[in-house]
């Protein structure tokens, strides 16, 4: 296949860089590793500042995609060799086989008939998912997928049978295209740092200690299903609930580096807190605020919400208060009074870890020690170059798309 | 009341005395929440990162919580900056002994290197003219000490030089209580003799020393180190008053040139020996986690260094000269007797400008903490 782009990841910065490529002209490759497009914002129950369903901004992009010819998305698909330089790359993709044809109407009559399951990584081990399913509640492709893990149970074989238009293929097998770019832009994004790696807090320990993706998936989950989010070791209501800002960030034994958006984050799920239970009392526990810009004004708003308790002071300690509460211990800086506060849920405000250090970029990159991407190797946008908001993402995937266009034109 | 204006003295001691990465603090009050033996009331190590960056030394030299620490470093561990809150603590601690110091002169000799040659002087010499040194000539033979160094010399100079130590290292503790007292304007629940008294046991059982979780290894260690000392000082005292007393009851029988050695199974040999073996065992616990696990055992410092070579000093000098005397060799045992004596001199006059000083200042602080009830989060 011959491009003017190859778009490697399709999460909001690598869908806009797309996009932005095809409406001045240029013929674009967008790649994705999962079956879905959206990444992390499709995960999100609702992004700040204006509290928007991802839906809303994801959609207009879909339509988009859909509509231009110039933009064609291959998902389940991971590059395994890209070179070349400026100009003339060439790529080799491994496309995953969904084990489901073009003929799905998405019916979801299998996913009805399905009993085999499988662990949800999406809703990060929360639930457990059927084996055959829609990525999401949004998906693009709006088509039904098998997740591998569970291809070759004999179980599978039944519901070949029930779909209707016949659209389940058991014997797709992962194809390779070549493909020869003028331009690579990279929009890996990011992965949420390993919370169990954090001595004190008890993630992994205790069930009431979540992290902020986690509660992102509970609320999205639970509000999906007209219901309200509850805790999960017994699915007790919240009354009392502790933010764990910087839990892992600023922090030379984990991630050194601040990762801009959790503040702004955990400041938005008191939100979803707060429409859902109007007299929870809720603590955020801070070292610094970070809301830089217009985010001030949210961060207002959250102050003067009387039953919302700010405190300057790191979480240091989460332990266990019994009933499945926990008690969190930090010093407020400003009563200079130490704190043991027992609440029924706790969420960790973890940082971002861009999907660049675990899988090296393929072609030459200048990367910091944490595994973001700077310019002068191979260009990225996104959370891939460093940690940031959707409106950063989408405003660094159009200046990216500026720079490979200087490939894309022959001297 | 006006804060103090940023003290640069102040600001540069602490860098050169472990707490270098000071400015790296921002105040997350990760220290203050994992440590086990701060009380919920105005935590520390927090507080005094904050202080110390500005330069408020007035209000650090006065405050109780700097000695209520116990080194365990847990702070250190945990801090997401690396600012070493354990070891800014130290060097504060480090600094009160310098500003605390009467006569001022001793107390910055005691705090650099270069003041080494010119404290060990005054003790070579005092010995050098106190002694016989032509007992050295003799290579093999009958060791004994008294004719070396003879006993009433040798405890009129401790005792005055004891009494005098002790009366200067008063002038710097009231200033320091009295500081104490007025910083933390609170009104004492118990008196200063109830609560000495309370402390006094606390220490003796080491209790508060279990608390820590890092260097949970340094509750053993003190004890060895802590006994093993107040053991070995007994035995020296013990020792020289079993030879008065048999020289009163028995003088013709028992001249003091005179007096046997005792067997190793006497009980004040016992107790020498015990306790030499507890301080040597104790220091090398303190030194072999200091290189094996920098971090929890906190920086080293000039302070620190001397303190426990003069400790190790001490007790393995001690020890040695015992096997010279039973090898019957007084060239080297009388040489190492002179060693030992000008550790034993400058650990215990120079204690109060020096880190031993830490059993008086320590012992204050958690004094006045007790009559304030200031004591460690319960757990």
């Amino acid at each position: 296949m011959k491009t003017d782009l190859l778009v490697v990841g399709g999460g909001i910065a690598g869908i806009t860089a797309a996009v932005e490529a095809a409406e001045v002209g240029k013929d674009v490759i967008l790649i994705e590793r999962e079956h879905y497009l959206g990444g992390r914002v499709v995960q999100l129950h609702r992004y700040f500042p204006k509290i928007c369903p991802p839906t809303c901004g994801l959609e207009i992009n879909f339509r988009r995609i859909r509509q231009n010819p110039k933009i064609t998305v291959l998902t389940g698909a991971e590059a395994t060799k890209i070179d070349g330089k400026s100009g003339a790359y060439t790529a080799d993709v491994n496309v995953e086989p969904r084990y489901v044809t073009e003929a799905c109407t998405n019916c979801g009559d299998c996913a009805e008939a399905c009993e085999i399951e499988v662990d949800d990584n999406y809703n990060f081990g929360l639930t457990k998912a059927k084996a055959i399913r829609l990525a999401n509640d949004n998906p693009y492709p709006n088509r039904y997928f098998i997740d591998s893990a569970a291809v070759n149970d004999p179980k599978m074989k039944a519901l070949v049978d029930i779909c209707p238009p016949k659209a389940i293929d058991l014997d797709m097998k992962a194809e390779t295209v070549s493909i020869e770019a003028k331009s690579v832009i990279y929009t890996t994004g990011w992965e949420p740092y390993d919370a169990s790696k954090l001595e004190g807090l008890n993630y992994g320990v205790l069930p009431n200690v979540v992290t902020n993706m986690m509660f992102e998936r509970m609320t999205a989950i639970a509000v999906n299903n007209e219901a309200k989010v509850v805790r999960p070791s017994d699915g007790a209501s919240v009354s009392k609930i502790a933010f764990v800002q910087c839990a892992g960030s600023r922090d030379r034994s984990h991630l050194p580096y601040c990762s801009a958006i959790c503040c702004m984050a955990s400041l938005k799920q008191t939100r979803y807190i707060r429409d859902q239970y109007p007299d929870a009392e809720i603590h955020v526990f801070f070292i610094d605020a970070r809301t830089p810009g217009r985010w001030e004004d949210f961060y207002q708003n959250v102050q003067d919400d009387t039953k919302t308790i700010i405190h300057r002071g790191k979480v240091a300690k989460v332990d266990d208060a019994g009933d499945g509460n926990v008690t969190v211990i930090a010093e407020n800086t400003l009563t200079g009074n130490l704190e043991k506060i027992t609440v029924e849920m706790a969420v960790l405000a973890t940082g971002m870890v861009p999907s660049a250090k675990t899988t090296k970029p393929l072609l030459d990159s200048k990367q910091d020690e944490f595994g973001f991407i700077w310019p002068g190797g191979v260009i990225a946008a996104g959370v891939a170059t460093g940690p940031k908001d959707v409106a950063g993402s989408n405003q660094d995937a159009t200046a990216a798309v500026a720079r490979a266009m200087q490939d894309m034109v022959e001297v | 009341m006006l804060p103090q204006k940023p003290d640069k003295k102040f600001k540069r001691s602490i860098a050169e005395s472990g707490g270098d990465d000071l400015n790296k603090c921002y105040q997350c009050a990760t220290c203050s929440a994992v440590c086990l033996l701060t009380p919920e009331d105005h935590p520390f190590p927090r507080k005094e990162m904050l202080l110390a960056q500005w330069g408020q030394s007035d209000k650090l030299v006065a405050d109780p919580d700097v000695w209520l620490c116990h080194q365990c470093n847990d702070c250190t561990v945990r801090c997401p900056r690396g600012a070493r809150p354990g070891d800014v603590m130290g060097a504060i601690r480090n600094y009160s002994f310098e500003h605390y110091a009467v006569p001022g002169f001793l107390g910055k000799l005691v705090s650099k290197p270069a003041g080494l040659p010119f404290l060990m002087l005054i003790p070579i010499l005092i010995f050098v003219f106190m002694a016989d040194w032509s007992q050295m000539a003799t290579f093999s033979g009958h060791v004994h000490f008294y004719d070396f160094l003879q006993n009433g010399p040798l405890e009129m100079l401790f005792m005055a030089g004891n009494f005098i130590v002790l009366l200067l290292a008063s002038f710097g503790l009231i200033r320091f209580y009295k500081g104490m007292a007025d910083s933390w304007k609170v009104k004492p629940e118990i008196g200063f003799i109830k609560a000495a008294i309370q402390t006094v046991l606390e220490i003796i059982s080491h209790k508060r020393f279990g608390t820590c979780d890092t260097s949970k290894y340094r509750q053993t260690a003190h004890f060895l180190v802590f006994y093993g000392f107040f053991g070995a000082a007994a035995t020296a005292g013990l020792a020289l008053m079993r030879m008065e007393y048999l020289h009163f009851i028995h003088p013709e029988h028992y001249a003091l040139s005179n007096i046997p050695s005792m067997m190793l199974y006497h009980p004040i040999k016992i107790l020498g020996n015990a306790s030499g073996l507890a301080m040597i065992i104790g220091i090398i616990m303190m030194a072999t986690r200091h290189s094996n696990d920098p971090e929890s055992a906190g920086v080293s410092t000039y302070a620190g260094k001397i303190f426990i070579w003069g400790i190790f000093g001490v007790a393995f000098t001690g020890m040695l000269i015992q096997f010279l005397r039973i090898g019957g060799l007084p060239t080297l045992a009388y040489a190492f007797y002179f060693i030992h004596l000008v550790f034993v001199f400058s650990l215990l006059w120079y204690a109060p400008y020096s880190q031993f000083g830490h059993m008086f200042y320590r012992t204050f602080a958690m004094i006045f903490a007790r009559s304030i009830n200031r004591m460690p989060q319960k757990q």
